[in-house]
């Protein structure tokens, strides 16, 4: 199975989860189109 | 970046053991307009509380998004007073990308960092004698001219 980056979609979730692993968080705005 | 960088494994393994990745489109509100996102693609690295302290606008080949990312966790480090854990992050791209683009910003960021930590200015002195000799033409050099003299 092919890996990739799983992405958090909401903020408040990456937040929680930066402040639980001790981590920044990477915020990548993209392009859809 | 979709297509070139995220793929690929060493920044796969990057991301997910140093940071929380999100990813939100361009107009996604409020965070475009609380960011100011004008371009895509648009890279920032956040603390836990939301604040931003690094970033960039553009693509990034695999190499130079990891030492974007590197610089950023650096600063994060860096900014919240944790100047051992921001050194850290700075050693580990000097040692891993001695003649990037990033090593001289890092150098000077880690002689600050050293300096905030022990209060003793050798470090800063450090900074310009490494950047005249290994960058002379580095905008850091330039910034770091006043610790030639201490």
């Amino acid at each position: 199975m092919e890996r990739r980056i799983l992405w958090e979609k909401d903020m408040e979730k990456a937040r929680e989860r930066a402040g639980t692993e001790g981590k920044p968080v990477l915020l990548f705005f993209h392009n859809p189109a | 970046m979709d297509a070139v960088t995220y793929p690929e494994k060493g920044v796969i393994e990057f991301v997910e053991k140093h940071l929380v990745p999100l990813r939100v489109s361009h107009d996604s509100k409020p965070l475009a307009t609380d960011f100011n996102v004008k371009w895509t693609p648009n890279h920032v690295v956040c603390d836990s509380g939301g604040k931003e302290h690094h970033r960039a606008a553009g693509f990034m080949e695999p190499e130079e998004f990891i030492l974007f990312l590197l610089l950023g966790i650096a600063r994060v480090h860096f900014d919240q007073e944790y100047y051992q854990e921001a050194t850290t992050s700075l050693e580990k791209l000097l040692a891993g990308f001695p003649r990037s683009e990033a090593a001289p910003e890092s150098i000077y960021l880690r002689g600050v960092a050293l300096y905030k930590s022990t209060g003793d200015p050798k470090p800063l002195k450090k900074i310009y004698e490494q950047l005249q000799s290994d960058y002379p033409a580095s905008v850091w050099l330039k910034r770091a001219y006043p610790y030639r003299l201490l």
